[in-house]
Protein backbone atom coordinates (compact mmCIF):
# COMPACT_ATOMS: atom_id res chain seq x y z
CA UNK A 1 0.00 0.00 0.00
CA UNK A 2 0.80 3.34 -0.70
CA UNK A 3 1.17 5.50 2.54
CA UNK A 4 2.55 8.76 0.76
CA UNK A 5 0.50 11.39 -0.71
CA UNK A 6 1.19 13.43 -3.52
CA UNK A 7 1.83 17.34 -3.16
CA UNK A 8 -1.55 18.37 -4.26
CA UNK A 9 -3.92 15.97 -2.33
CA UNK A 10 -1.47 16.25 1.20
CA UNK A 11 -1.74 20.14 0.64
CA UNK A 12 -5.73 19.92 0.32
CA UNK A 13 -6.09 18.00 3.25
CA UNK A 14 -3.83 20.04 5.43
CA UNK A 15 -6.25 23.06 3.90
CA UNK A 16 -9.19 20.85 5.41
CA UNK A 17 -7.60 20.48 8.82
CA UNK A 18 -6.72 24.37 8.84
CA UNK A 19 -10.30 24.99 8.26
CA UNK A 20 -12.05 23.38 10.94
CA UNK A 21 -9.57 23.74 13.59
CA UNK A 22 -8.17 27.02 13.22
CA UNK A 23 -11.47 28.85 14.15
CA UNK A 24 -11.26 26.59 17.83
CA UNK A 25 -7.13 27.07 18.27
CA UNK A 26 -7.84 31.07 17.80
CA UNK A 27 -10.55 31.13 20.44
CA UNK A 28 -8.70 28.70 22.34
CA UNK A 29 -5.17 30.98 21.49
CA UNK A 30 -7.32 34.16 22.68
CA UNK A 31 -8.47 32.44 26.32
CA UNK A 32 -5.00 32.68 27.04
CA UNK A 33 -4.23 36.52 25.60
CA UNK A 34 -3.43 38.91 28.52
CA UNK A 35 -6.06 41.98 28.75
CA UNK A 36 -4.07 44.46 26.45
CA UNK A 37 -3.53 42.06 23.79
CA UNK A 38 -6.85 40.62 23.49
CA UNK A 39 -8.33 43.73 22.62
CA UNK A 40 -5.89 45.68 20.93
CA UNK A 41 -7.38 46.73 17.12
CA UNK A 42 -4.79 44.26 15.38
CA UNK A 43 -4.64 40.92 16.27
CA UNK A 44 -1.51 40.00 18.70
CA UNK A 45 -0.18 36.92 18.06
CA UNK A 46 3.30 37.29 20.43
CA UNK A 47 2.29 37.07 24.50
CA UNK A 48 2.93 35.61 27.71
CA UNK A 49 -0.07 33.08 28.11
CA UNK A 50 -2.17 33.47 31.34
CA UNK A 51 -4.70 31.57 33.10
CA UNK A 52 -6.41 34.35 35.00
CA UNK A 53 -9.74 34.26 32.96
CA UNK A 54 -10.08 30.47 33.71
CA UNK A 55 -9.65 31.38 37.43
CA UNK A 56 -12.05 34.31 37.48
CA UNK A 57 -14.49 32.28 36.11
CA UNK A 58 -14.46 28.85 37.44
CA UNK A 59 -13.02 29.78 41.03
CA UNK A 60 -13.99 33.85 41.72
CA UNK A 61 -17.07 33.66 40.13
CA UNK A 62 -18.04 30.16 41.36
CA UNK A 63 -18.70 28.66 37.78
CA UNK A 64 -17.50 25.59 38.47
CA UNK A 65 -20.85 24.33 39.28
CA UNK A 66 -22.11 24.43 36.23
CA UNK A 67 -19.51 22.12 35.34
CA UNK A 68 -21.03 19.99 38.21
CA UNK A 69 -24.52 20.34 37.10
CA UNK A 70 -23.60 19.65 33.69
CA UNK A 71 -21.58 16.27 34.20
CA UNK A 72 -24.61 15.28 36.73
CA UNK A 73 -26.98 16.02 34.22
CA UNK A 74 -25.32 14.10 31.63
CA UNK A 75 -24.11 10.84 33.76
CA UNK A 76 -27.71 11.07 34.88
CA UNK A 77 -29.05 10.69 31.40
CA UNK A 78 -26.53 8.07 30.15
CA UNK A 79 -27.95 5.99 33.70
CA UNK A 80 -31.62 6.33 32.78
CA UNK A 81 -31.44 6.29 28.94
CA UNK A 82 -29.32 3.22 29.75
CA UNK A 83 -31.72 1.30 31.53
CA UNK A 84 -34.98 1.81 29.99
CA UNK A 85 -32.71 1.56 26.34
CA UNK A 86 -31.02 -1.38 26.53
CA UNK A 87 -33.83 -3.97 27.38
CA UNK A 88 -35.56 -2.41 24.46
CA UNK A 89 -32.09 -3.16 22.08
CA UNK A 90 -32.53 -6.49 23.20
CA UNK A 91 -35.90 -7.37 22.39
CA UNK A 92 -35.52 -5.70 19.13
CA UNK A 93 -32.15 -7.21 17.96
CA UNK A 94 -33.46 -10.84 19.58
CA UNK A 95 -37.29 -11.35 19.40
CA UNK A 96 -39.44 -11.03 16.82
CA UNK A 97 -43.08 -9.93 18.10
CA UNK A 98 -46.30 -8.31 17.07
CA UNK A 99 -45.69 -4.58 16.66
CA UNK A 100 -42.18 -4.62 16.31
CA UNK A 101 -41.81 -2.56 13.64
CA UNK A 102 -44.31 0.38 14.58
CA UNK A 103 -42.58 0.55 17.83
CA UNK A 104 -39.12 0.98 15.94
CA UNK A 105 -40.96 3.58 14.05
CA UNK A 106 -42.19 5.13 17.30
CA UNK A 107 -39.02 5.18 18.92
CA UNK A 108 -37.17 6.76 15.50
CA UNK A 109 -39.49 9.51 15.46
CA UNK A 110 -39.18 10.70 19.29
CA UNK A 111 -35.38 11.00 18.77
CA UNK A 112 -36.01 12.67 15.40
CA UNK A 113 -38.01 15.49 16.60
CA UNK A 114 -36.29 18.75 17.15
CA UNK A 115 -35.88 19.55 20.59
CA UNK A 116 -38.53 21.92 21.32
CA UNK A 117 -41.21 19.02 20.44
CA UNK A 118 -39.57 17.15 23.47
CA UNK A 119 -39.22 19.96 25.70
CA UNK A 120 -42.16 22.06 25.25
CA UNK A 121 -44.94 19.75 26.04
CA UNK A 122 -42.76 18.24 29.28
CA UNK A 123 -43.15 21.90 30.69
CA UNK A 124 -46.41 21.80 30.86
CA UNK A 125 -46.23 18.57 33.10
CA UNK A 126 -43.53 19.48 34.89
CA UNK A 127 -44.57 22.71 35.75
CA UNK A 128 -47.45 21.23 37.28
CA UNK A 129 -46.01 18.79 39.00
CA UNK A 130 -42.55 21.15 40.33
CA UNK A 131 -40.10 19.60 38.25
CA UNK A 132 -39.07 22.64 36.13
CA UNK A 133 -35.76 23.77 37.45
CA UNK A 134 -34.41 20.15 38.69
CA UNK A 135 -31.57 18.25 37.62
CA UNK A 136 -34.10 14.99 37.66
CA UNK A 137 -36.62 16.59 35.37
CA UNK A 138 -34.13 17.54 32.87
CA UNK A 139 -32.45 13.94 33.17
CA UNK A 140 -35.95 13.08 32.22
CA UNK A 141 -36.10 15.45 28.90
CA UNK A 142 -32.64 14.08 28.12
CA UNK A 143 -33.22 10.84 28.35
CA UNK A 144 -36.45 11.47 25.63
CA UNK A 145 -34.04 12.73 23.70
CA UNK A 146 -31.88 10.30 23.59
CA UNK A 147 -33.62 7.18 23.91
CA UNK A 148 -33.83 6.71 19.92
CA UNK A 149 -30.18 6.56 19.94
CA UNK A 150 -29.76 3.96 22.76
CA UNK A 151 -32.01 1.61 21.28
CA UNK A 152 -30.68 2.12 17.73
CA UNK A 153 -27.39 1.95 17.98
CA UNK A 154 -27.20 -0.82 20.82
CA UNK A 155 -29.27 -2.64 18.73
CA UNK A 156 -26.75 -2.57 15.90
CA UNK A 157 -24.16 -3.85 17.87
CA UNK A 158 -26.25 -6.36 19.51
CA UNK A 159 -27.42 -7.83 16.49
CA UNK A 160 -24.15 -8.05 15.46
CA UNK A 161 -23.39 -10.69 18.12
CA UNK A 162 -23.96 -14.30 16.44
CA UNK A 163 -27.48 -16.56 17.49
CA UNK A 164 -24.95 -19.30 18.42
CA UNK A 165 -24.08 -17.37 21.44
CA UNK A 166 -27.66 -17.45 23.00
CA UNK A 167 -28.23 -20.89 21.97
CA UNK A 168 -25.33 -22.26 24.05
CA UNK A 169 -26.61 -20.29 27.17
CA UNK A 170 -29.88 -21.30 26.47
CA UNK A 171 -29.32 -25.29 26.52
CA UNK A 172 -27.45 -24.45 29.85
CA UNK A 173 -30.71 -23.16 30.94
CA UNK A 174 -29.99 -19.19 30.74
CA UNK A 175 -33.23 -16.75 31.37
CA UNK A 176 -33.35 -14.40 29.08
CA UNK A 177 -32.18 -11.60 31.33
CA UNK A 178 -29.54 -13.86 32.49
CA UNK A 179 -28.53 -13.89 28.77
CA UNK A 180 -28.94 -10.53 28.70
CA UNK A 181 -26.53 -9.58 31.86
CA UNK A 182 -24.21 -12.61 31.18
CA UNK A 183 -23.50 -13.03 27.67
CA UNK A 184 -24.90 -10.09 25.53
CA UNK A 185 -24.28 -7.27 27.70
CA UNK A 186 -19.85 -7.96 27.93
CA UNK A 187 -20.20 -8.53 24.32
CA UNK A 188 -21.43 -5.89 23.14
CA UNK A 189 -19.22 -3.89 25.44
CA UNK A 190 -17.47 -1.37 23.13
CA UNK A 191 -20.84 -0.71 21.24
CA UNK A 192 -22.00 0.22 24.88
CA UNK A 193 -19.03 2.71 25.60
CA UNK A 194 -19.72 4.24 22.64
CA UNK A 195 -23.28 4.82 22.90
CA UNK A 196 -22.49 6.32 26.11
CA UNK A 197 -19.99 8.78 25.13
CA UNK A 198 -22.31 10.23 22.36
CA UNK A 199 -25.39 10.35 25.32
CA UNK A 200 -22.91 11.47 27.05
CA UNK A 201 -21.85 14.28 24.76
CA UNK A 202 -25.41 14.95 23.35
CA UNK A 203 -26.78 15.98 27.03
CA UNK A 204 -23.51 18.31 27.67
CA UNK A 205 -24.17 19.69 24.80
CA UNK A 206 -28.00 20.02 24.41
CA UNK A 207 -29.50 23.67 24.81
CA UNK A 208 -32.90 23.88 23.98
CA UNK A 209 -34.64 21.54 26.74
CA UNK A 210 -32.03 22.81 29.44
CA UNK A 211 -32.91 26.52 28.59
CA UNK A 212 -36.64 25.94 29.33
CA UNK A 213 -36.55 23.40 32.09
CA UNK A 214 -34.15 24.82 34.37
CA UNK A 215 -32.93 28.09 36.15
CA UNK A 216 -30.73 29.86 37.81
CA UNK A 217 -28.49 27.64 39.64
CA UNK A 218 -29.60 24.73 37.76
CA UNK A 219 -28.67 25.55 34.64
CA UNK A 220 -26.18 23.61 32.32
CA UNK A 221 -22.94 25.26 30.63
CA UNK A 222 -24.88 25.90 27.36
CA UNK A 223 -27.18 27.98 29.46
CA UNK A 224 -24.63 30.18 31.50
CA UNK A 225 -22.42 30.79 28.76
CA UNK A 226 -24.29 32.94 26.25
CA UNK A 227 -25.93 34.53 29.13
CA UNK A 228 -22.37 35.99 29.93
CA UNK A 229 -22.92 38.07 26.92
CA UNK A 230 -24.47 41.21 27.40
CA UNK A 231 -24.78 44.49 25.93
CA UNK A 232 -23.02 46.51 28.29
CA UNK A 233 -19.59 44.39 27.99
CA UNK A 234 -19.00 41.26 27.70
CA UNK A 235 -15.63 40.05 29.61
CA UNK A 236 -14.91 38.28 26.95
CA UNK A 237 -11.80 36.31 28.23
CA UNK A 238 -13.83 34.92 30.95
CA UNK A 239 -16.36 33.90 28.25
CA UNK A 240 -13.75 32.02 25.92
CA UNK A 241 -12.63 30.24 28.81
CA UNK A 242 -15.93 29.06 29.71
CA UNK A 243 -16.37 28.25 26.08
CA UNK A 244 -13.07 26.40 26.17
CA UNK A 245 -13.40 24.64 29.31
CA UNK A 246 -17.22 23.05 28.19
CA UNK A 247 -15.46 21.61 24.63
CA UNK A 248 -12.29 19.57 26.39
CA UNK A 249 -14.35 16.49 28.08
CA UNK A 250 -16.10 16.65 24.36
CA UNK A 251 -13.20 16.87 22.13
CA UNK A 252 -11.17 14.42 24.67
CA UNK A 253 -14.20 11.60 24.34
CA UNK A 254 -15.05 11.81 20.75
CA UNK A 255 -11.17 11.43 20.03
CA UNK A 256 -11.75 8.22 22.12
CA UNK A 257 -14.41 6.66 20.67
CA UNK A 258 -13.80 7.78 17.01
CA UNK A 259 -13.88 4.24 15.97
CA UNK A 260 -17.29 4.08 16.52
CA UNK A 261 -17.93 7.38 16.06
CA UNK A 262 -20.04 7.52 12.27
CA UNK A 263 -21.72 4.15 13.58
CA UNK A 264 -23.60 6.02 16.31
CA UNK A 265 -23.79 9.24 14.78
CA UNK A 266 -25.95 7.75 11.98
CA UNK A 267 -28.05 5.76 14.40
CA UNK A 268 -26.17 2.31 13.41
CA UNK A 269 -27.45 2.36 9.69
CA UNK A 270 -23.52 3.00 8.66
CA UNK A 271 -20.76 0.52 10.35
CA UNK B 1 -45.26 -12.93 26.49
CA UNK B 2 -42.32 -12.29 29.25
CA UNK B 3 -40.65 -10.88 26.25
CA UNK B 4 -42.95 -7.63 26.67
CA UNK B 5 -41.03 -7.51 30.06
CA UNK B 6 -38.14 -5.82 28.34
CA UNK B 7 -39.78 -3.03 26.70
CA UNK B 8 -42.18 -2.51 29.42
CA UNK B 9 -40.07 0.75 31.20
CA UNK B 10 -39.36 1.55 28.03
CA UNK B 11 -43.36 1.90 27.09
CA UNK B 12 -44.64 3.11 30.66
CA UNK B 13 -41.15 5.90 30.12
CA UNK B 14 -42.76 7.14 26.14
CA UNK B 15 -46.16 7.11 27.99
CA UNK B 16 -45.55 9.30 30.69
CA UNK B 17 -42.50 11.54 28.75
CA UNK B 18 -43.87 11.99 25.23
CA UNK B 19 -47.63 10.64 24.96
CA UNK B 20 -49.07 12.78 28.15
CA UNK B 21 -47.08 15.61 27.12
CA UNK B 22 -48.14 15.47 23.94
CA UNK B 23 -51.78 15.43 24.80
CA UNK B 24 -51.65 18.10 26.38
CA UNK B 25 -50.08 19.72 23.33
CA UNK B 26 -52.93 18.92 21.01
CA UNK B 27 -55.59 20.09 23.65
CA UNK B 28 -53.86 23.20 23.71
CA UNK B 29 -53.74 24.12 20.44
CA UNK B 30 -57.47 23.94 20.06
CA UNK B 31 -57.51 26.91 23.12
CA UNK B 32 -56.86 30.16 24.30
CA UNK B 33 -53.83 29.91 26.57
CA UNK B 34 -51.42 32.67 27.59
CA UNK B 35 -49.22 32.80 30.71
CA UNK B 36 -48.54 36.72 30.37
CA UNK B 37 -52.33 37.28 29.40
CA UNK B 38 -54.80 35.99 32.29
CA UNK B 39 -57.77 36.15 30.60
CA UNK B 40 -56.49 33.49 27.98
CA UNK B 41 -56.98 30.70 30.34
CA UNK B 42 -57.82 27.54 28.32
CA UNK B 43 -61.17 28.70 26.84
CA UNK B 44 -61.86 26.24 23.72
CA UNK B 45 -61.68 28.15 20.82
CA UNK B 46 -61.75 25.30 18.17
CA UNK B 47 -59.86 25.60 14.97
CA UNK B 48 -58.94 29.49 15.46
CA UNK B 49 -55.03 28.61 16.63
CA UNK B 50 -54.90 26.75 12.94
CA UNK B 51 -56.96 29.15 11.08
CA UNK B 52 -54.53 31.91 12.57
CA UNK B 53 -51.37 30.20 11.81
CA UNK B 54 -52.37 29.12 8.28
CA UNK B 55 -53.19 33.11 7.56
CA UNK B 56 -49.81 34.01 9.25
CA UNK B 57 -47.71 36.13 7.22
CA UNK B 58 -45.15 35.41 9.50
CA UNK B 59 -45.58 31.55 9.41
CA UNK B 60 -45.15 31.47 5.74
CA UNK B 61 -41.67 33.62 5.92
CA UNK B 62 -40.64 31.64 8.47
CA UNK B 63 -41.30 28.54 6.52
CA UNK B 64 -39.28 29.82 3.33
CA UNK B 65 -36.53 31.14 5.42
CA UNK B 66 -35.90 27.75 6.97
CA UNK B 67 -36.41 25.89 3.83
CA UNK B 68 -34.00 27.78 2.25
CA UNK B 69 -31.71 27.42 4.96
CA UNK B 70 -31.80 23.76 4.83
CA UNK B 71 -31.59 24.13 1.41
CA UNK B 72 -28.18 26.45 1.17
CA UNK B 73 -26.83 24.21 4.11
CA UNK B 74 -27.17 20.66 2.95
CA UNK B 75 -26.33 21.29 -0.23
CA UNK B 76 -23.14 23.04 0.27
CA UNK B 77 -22.18 20.90 3.06
CA UNK B 78 -22.92 17.78 0.32
CA UNK B 79 -20.84 19.29 -1.73
CA UNK B 80 -17.47 20.26 -0.15
CA UNK B 81 -17.74 17.37 2.03
CA UNK B 82 -17.97 15.08 -1.01
CA UNK B 83 -14.60 16.96 -2.21
CA UNK B 84 -13.09 16.43 1.39
CA UNK B 85 -14.18 12.74 1.21
CA UNK B 86 -12.75 12.33 -2.03
CA UNK B 87 -9.37 13.93 -0.69
CA UNK B 88 -8.93 11.81 2.19
CA UNK B 89 -9.74 8.40 0.66
CA UNK B 90 -6.30 7.46 0.29
CA UNK B 91 -4.74 5.24 3.06
CA UNK B 92 -1.52 7.18 4.78
CA UNK B 93 -0.06 7.35 7.58
CA UNK B 94 -1.54 10.20 9.94
CA UNK B 95 -4.99 9.18 8.49
CA UNK B 96 -7.01 8.38 11.78
CA UNK B 97 -5.66 11.40 13.47
CA UNK B 98 -6.33 14.12 11.06
CA UNK B 99 -10.04 12.36 11.02
CA UNK B 100 -9.99 12.65 14.71
CA UNK B 101 -9.63 16.45 14.16
CA UNK B 102 -11.66 17.44 11.52
CA UNK B 103 -14.75 16.12 13.27
CA UNK B 104 -14.01 17.85 16.10
CA UNK B 105 -16.56 20.79 14.76
CA UNK B 106 -19.33 18.45 14.60
CA UNK B 107 -18.73 17.08 18.28
CA UNK B 108 -19.07 20.50 19.63
CA UNK B 109 -22.23 21.95 21.07
CA UNK B 110 -24.36 24.87 18.70
CA UNK B 111 -24.00 27.08 21.66
CA UNK B 112 -19.67 27.41 21.22
CA UNK B 113 -19.66 27.35 17.84
CA UNK B 114 -21.82 30.29 17.68
CA UNK B 115 -20.31 31.38 20.49
CA UNK B 116 -16.63 31.12 18.82
CA UNK B 117 -17.83 32.58 15.55
CA UNK B 118 -19.45 35.42 17.20
CA UNK B 119 -16.21 36.11 18.74
CA UNK B 120 -14.02 35.88 15.75
CA UNK B 121 -16.37 38.08 13.58
CA UNK B 122 -17.54 40.96 16.31
CA UNK B 123 -17.09 44.38 15.04
CA UNK B 124 -13.56 46.37 15.94
CA UNK B 125 -12.08 43.11 17.50
CA UNK B 126 -13.04 40.12 16.06
CA UNK B 127 -9.90 38.84 15.25
CA UNK B 128 -11.48 37.22 11.75
CA UNK B 129 -12.93 40.66 10.91
CA UNK B 130 -10.21 42.02 10.92
CA UNK B 131 -8.60 39.93 7.97
CA UNK B 132 -11.49 40.14 6.36
CA UNK B 133 -11.16 43.57 6.03
CA UNK B 134 -7.76 43.69 5.46
CA UNK B 135 -8.48 41.23 2.36
CA UNK B 136 -11.35 43.46 1.24
CA UNK B 137 -14.15 40.84 2.01
CA UNK B 138 -15.64 43.09 4.38
CA UNK B 139 -16.01 46.87 4.18
CA UNK B 140 -14.79 47.63 7.62
CA UNK B 141 -14.06 46.19 11.10
CA UNK B 142 -17.04 48.27 12.07
CA UNK B 143 -19.06 45.83 10.45
CA UNK B 144 -22.13 43.99 12.37
CA UNK B 145 -22.65 41.26 10.13
CA UNK B 146 -24.91 39.39 12.54
CA UNK B 147 -26.79 42.90 12.61
CA UNK B 148 -27.46 43.16 8.72
CA UNK B 149 -30.47 41.78 7.73
CA UNK B 150 -28.24 39.79 3.99
CA UNK B 151 -24.85 38.98 6.12
CA UNK B 152 -26.45 37.73 9.20
CA UNK B 153 -28.60 35.10 7.09
CA UNK B 154 -25.99 33.64 5.07
CA UNK B 155 -23.06 33.67 8.35
CA UNK B 156 -25.62 31.42 9.91
CA UNK B 157 -25.40 29.35 6.74
CA UNK B 158 -21.56 28.88 6.51
CA UNK B 159 -21.19 28.95 10.46
CA UNK B 160 -23.67 25.62 9.91
CA UNK B 161 -21.66 24.52 6.85
CA UNK B 162 -18.04 24.67 9.17
CA UNK B 163 -19.98 22.78 11.65
CA UNK B 164 -21.28 19.94 10.15
CA UNK B 165 -19.62 19.59 6.91
CA UNK B 166 -16.73 16.86 8.58
CA UNK B 167 -19.37 15.35 9.51
CA UNK B 168 -20.77 14.79 6.03
CA UNK B 169 -16.87 13.70 4.90
CA UNK B 170 -16.52 11.46 7.99
CA UNK B 171 -19.94 9.90 6.47
CA UNK B 172 -18.93 9.22 2.71
CA UNK B 173 -15.80 8.86 3.71
CA UNK B 174 -16.73 5.90 5.90
CA UNK B 175 -19.12 4.84 2.09
CA UNK B 176 -16.15 5.28 -0.02
CA UNK B 177 -13.29 2.65 1.61
CA UNK B 178 -16.72 0.25 1.75
CA UNK B 179 -17.06 0.19 -2.14
CA UNK B 180 -16.23 -3.24 -3.87
CA UNK B 181 -12.90 -2.88 -5.74
CA UNK B 182 -13.76 -4.78 -9.09
CA UNK B 183 -15.92 -2.34 -10.56
CA UNK B 184 -12.88 0.22 -10.18
CA UNK B 185 -10.70 -2.49 -11.38
CA UNK B 186 -12.45 -3.42 -14.66
CA UNK B 187 -12.73 0.58 -15.16
CA UNK B 188 -9.21 1.03 -15.19
CA UNK B 189 -8.81 -1.86 -17.30
CA UNK B 190 -11.78 -0.50 -19.95
CA UNK B 191 -9.09 2.58 -20.13
CA UNK B 192 -11.27 4.82 -18.34
CA UNK B 193 -10.66 8.78 -17.79
CA UNK B 194 -10.65 9.52 -13.50
CA UNK B 195 -13.67 11.72 -14.27
CA UNK B 196 -15.35 9.05 -15.91
CA UNK B 197 -14.83 6.68 -13.40
CA UNK B 198 -16.15 9.21 -10.61
CA UNK B 199 -19.35 10.03 -12.62
CA UNK B 200 -20.36 6.33 -14.05
CA UNK B 201 -18.61 3.95 -11.33
CA UNK B 202 -18.08 5.81 -7.87
CA UNK B 203 -21.23 7.89 -7.92
CA UNK B 204 -23.66 5.33 -8.76
CA UNK B 205 -22.13 2.94 -6.08
CA UNK B 206 -22.17 5.45 -3.41
CA UNK B 207 -25.45 6.71 -3.87
CA UNK B 208 -27.51 4.63 -0.93
CA UNK B 209 -24.74 6.12 1.27
CA UNK B 210 -25.20 9.97 -0.05
CA UNK B 211 -28.99 9.41 0.23
CA UNK B 212 -28.44 8.40 4.02
CA UNK B 213 -25.93 11.30 4.70
CA UNK B 214 -28.24 14.58 2.95
CA UNK B 215 -31.28 12.77 4.76
CA UNK B 216 -30.10 12.12 8.04
CA UNK B 217 -28.71 16.11 7.88
CA UNK B 218 -32.07 17.32 6.37
CA UNK B 219 -33.38 16.27 9.71
CA UNK B 220 -30.58 17.51 12.18
CA UNK B 221 -30.52 20.78 10.22
CA UNK B 222 -34.25 20.95 10.88
CA UNK B 223 -33.12 21.29 14.85
CA UNK B 224 -31.42 24.24 14.15
CA UNK B 225 -32.00 26.68 16.95
CA UNK B 226 -28.91 27.06 19.21
CA UNK B 227 -27.09 29.22 16.97
CA UNK B 228 -29.63 31.43 15.94
CA UNK B 229 -30.51 31.71 19.61
CA UNK B 230 -27.11 33.05 20.40
CA UNK B 231 -26.09 34.43 17.10
CA UNK B 232 -28.71 36.57 16.00
CA UNK B 233 -31.83 35.94 17.86
CA UNK B 234 -34.05 36.09 14.66
CA UNK B 235 -33.36 39.27 13.58
CA UNK B 236 -32.18 42.03 12.77
CA UNK B 237 -35.67 42.33 11.84
CA UNK B 238 -37.02 38.61 11.25
CA UNK B 239 -34.37 37.97 8.90
CA UNK B 240 -33.03 34.79 10.36
CA UNK B 241 -36.38 33.80 12.28
CA UNK B 242 -36.29 30.56 11.26
CA UNK B 243 -39.32 28.38 12.76
CA UNK B 244 -37.76 26.99 15.94
CA UNK B 245 -36.85 30.28 16.85
CA UNK B 246 -40.22 31.69 15.68
CA UNK B 247 -42.12 28.94 17.80
CA UNK B 248 -39.58 29.53 20.68
CA UNK B 249 -40.87 33.38 20.30
CA UNK B 250 -44.29 32.47 20.96
CA UNK B 251 -44.05 30.33 23.42
CA UNK B 252 -41.76 31.72 25.40
CA UNK B 253 -41.28 35.38 25.12
CA UNK B 254 -45.22 35.80 24.31
CA UNK B 255 -46.08 32.95 26.52
CA UNK B 256 -48.80 32.17 23.87
CA UNK B 257 -48.87 28.28 24.61
CA UNK B 258 -52.19 28.25 22.45
CA UNK B 259 -51.06 28.70 19.15
CA UNK B 260 -47.34 28.16 20.10
CA UNK B 261 -48.48 24.54 20.38
CA UNK B 262 -50.31 24.59 17.15
CA UNK B 263 -46.63 25.59 15.57
CA UNK B 264 -44.99 23.40 17.54
CA UNK B 265 -47.40 21.09 16.04
CA UNK B 266 -46.27 21.73 12.73
CA UNK B 267 -42.70 21.59 12.88
CA UNK B 268 -42.96 17.85 13.99
CA UNK B 269 -44.88 17.38 11.18
CA UNK B 270 -42.58 18.19 9.06
CA UNK B 271 -39.38 16.66 11.30
CA UNK B 272 -41.40 13.49 11.31
CA UNK B 273 -42.18 13.12 6.95
CA UNK B 274 -38.36 13.74 6.59
CA UNK B 275 -38.03 10.79 9.16
CA UNK B 276 -40.26 8.04 6.95
CA UNK B 277 -37.98 9.20 4.36
CA UNK B 278 -34.89 8.72 5.94
CA UNK B 279 -36.14 5.34 6.92
CA UNK B 280 -36.67 4.51 3.40
CA UNK B 281 -32.77 5.28 3.09
CA UNK B 282 -32.08 3.28 5.48
CA UNK B 283 -33.77 0.18 4.13
CA UNK B 284 -32.54 1.16 0.79
CA UNK B 285 -28.76 1.23 2.26
CA UNK B 286 -28.70 -2.06 4.33
CA UNK B 287 -30.20 -4.02 1.06
CA UNK B 288 -27.58 -2.65 -0.97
Amino acid sequence: MNKRLSLPRGFGILLILAIFIVPYVTVLITSLKPMEAMFATKPVWMFRPVLEYYFDILIQKGYYRFIINSFVTAIGTLFLSFAIGIPVAYAFSRFRFFGLRKFKLFILLTCMAPPLGIAFPLYFVFAQIGLVGTHIGLIIAHTGINLGLVVLVVESFMSGIPKEMDEAAMIEGAGALTMLVKIILPLAKPGLVATGVLVFIFSWNEFLAALVLTHGGNSTLPIVIPALITHTGTLWGQVTALCIVSTIPVIVLAIFIFKHLIRGLTFGALK
Amino acid sequence: MRKLVFLLPAIGFLIAVIIIPYGYMIKYSFTAYNLALPRFSGQFIGLENYRKFLGEPAVWKSLKLTLWFCFLAVSVEFVFGLGGAILLNKDFRAKRFIMSFIIIPSMLSPISVALIWRFLLMPHFGTFLYYLARLGIVESVDMGIFSTAGSAFYTLVLIDVWQWTPLIILILAAGLVSLPKEPFEAALVDGASALQIFKNVTLPLLKPTIALAILFRLITVLKTFDKVYLLTKGGPGSATEILNMYSYRINFIRWDFGYGSTITLFILFIAFTATILLLKAMESVKSA
